[in-house]
């Protein structure tokens, strides 16, 4: 069985039987977490890099944005008995058109997000990949993260 | 170029568009259309009749009584949203197939149509412009010229991909100066051949600003600031990607903010998740 993760979505699951999978990942940024030993995998696909300015719609979906949608997606890894030091964590995304400069680009905003609010939390990432003008696709299967880009291969992880 | 010869034979081969269409295009662009109008137009068309009356009957509304007619539907639902419903419905039919020179899988081209008129409906209410109907229409619409030029695009991919990553072109700037004539080009000339109006038919062909005095038409300001961010979701992606020029100017002119555009991308991809589940069960 096949789970997709949309846009503002959020899922974990044992992958024991079930495969993981983003959505195409644009400008927003899709985080992978895996834990070998519960075989637990989640996946988080967030849009936009702070809800500072936006309580009201985080309060609806935190999956929405980075900061309150890493925080309640590691809770639930952890609540599914998930401990950090075994996680591996894939992060990718924040793809952007060609010529896209601040003040507009939320893709490098997101990316920055992701990496920030990891690293307050003390954890790090198995593998990154950002940036570009394609799509990418996060998969969790057969207790491995994937990264693929349509039409050009993947990377194990 | 020999293959735009044969791109203007698949235009010709195209089946017409229903009339209902035509008809309910007519009525979207003109402001003083009536509910009347609509309904007279729409009770013709047995299937989008039965779609649009199990839709208002469906859970998803939670209507206090049950809706059996057309007319009952537009006073429930209010006129744009049936405008919207017959639309998205009617292209479905087009766009829904898949489209694999663009990497589209069944229904992906139709679901990023879906999600830019959703986007783009959002940023022209958020600007209170006077033609929403007519923009959410020409977001709809804006890349149909994929739909012929998606078996032109198959056999030019990796010159494309080439252009794009070595020579700094966009898609299409790519598509046109390997097939000879690109997707919003070949969108001009479908609304051509389908009778669309001249605006609409500005719109199509402009969407990604290939006559640069279009950044300062406001319609297509909107629709091509819509299809940005619905790149930006990811929604019904294909091989083309995010590979489109990003003109700030267009959000500068439109008076749009970041914090603006991030509303709109996050109100419009969870509309899109209801307009989908809308639609999964009529
Ligand atoms: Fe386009």
């Amino acid at each position: 069985m096949q789970i997709i993760i949309g846009p503002a979505q959020m899922h974990i699951e044992n992958t024991r039987d079930v495969i993981l999978a983003s959505t195409s990942l644009g400008s927003g940024v899709g985080l992978a977490a895996y834990d070998p030993d519960a075989n637990i995998g989640g996946i988080l696909h967030f849009l936009l890099p702070s809800s500072a300015n936006n309580k009201y719609r985080a309060k609806k979906n935190p999956f929405l944005f980075a900061d309150t949608g890493i925080s309640a997606f590691l809770e639930q890894m952890y609540q599914h008995g998930v401990r950090s030091h075994g996680l591996k964590l894939v992060a990718a995304g924040a793809s952007h058109n060609l010529n896209q400069g601040t003040p507009y680009d939320m893709a490098q905003r997101n990316c920055l997000a992701v990496k920030s609010i990891l690293a307050g939390l003390k954890l790090t990432t198995a593998y990154e990949d950002f940036g570009g003008s394609f799509y990418r696709i996060l998969r969790i299967q057969n207790g491995y993260i994937y990264v693929e880009v349509p039409g050009h291969g993947e990377k194990k992880v | 170029m020999k293959s735009i010869h044969e791109i203007i034979i698949e235009v010709d081969k195209l089946v017409p568009i229903p009339q209902v269409m035509n008809q309910i295009l007519a009525i979207a662009e003109d402001p003083d259309s009536t509910m009347s109008d609509i309904a007279e137009v729409i009770i013709y068309d047995p299937i989008i009749t039965s779609s649009l009356i199990k839709a208002c009957n469906s859970a998803y509304y939670a209507l206090p009584r049950k809706v059996n007619s057309v007319k009952e539907a537009i006073m429930l639902l209010g006129l744009n949203q049936v405008i919207d419903f017959v639309l998205i419905k009617t292209f479905s039919a087009y766009m829904g197939k898949e489209h694999l020179g663009y990497g589209l899988n069944e229904g992906e081209l139709w679901r990023y149509s879906v999600s830019t008129a959703l986007m783009a409906r959002d940023l022209a209410e958020r600007k209170h412009a006077s033609n929403k109907q007519f923009i959410f229409t020409a977001s709809l619409l804006k890349d149909i010229g994929k739909i012929i030029l998606d078996r032109f695009v198959s056999g030019a991919i990796e010159e494309i991909d080439d252009l794009i990553l070595s020579n700094n072109y966009s898609f299409r700037e790519a598509e046109e100066e390997v097939i000879g004539l690109d997707h919003a080009e070949l969108g001009g000339i479908i609304a051509e051949h389908w009778n669309f109006s001249p605006e609409m038919t500005y719109v199509i062909r402009n969407h990604h600003m290939t006559d640069l005095s279009a950044l300062e038409d406001y319609a297509t300001s909107v629709v091509y600031l819509a299809e940005i961010a619905a790149m930006m979701t990811g929604i019904g992606s294909g091989t083309d990607g995010l590979a489109y020029r990003f003109y700030e100017s267009v959000l500068e002119g439109l008076e749009i903010t970041e914090d603006d555009l991030q509303e709109t991308i996050a109100l419009a991809s969870e509309h899109y998740y209801d307009v989908m589940q809308l639609l999964s069960i009529t």
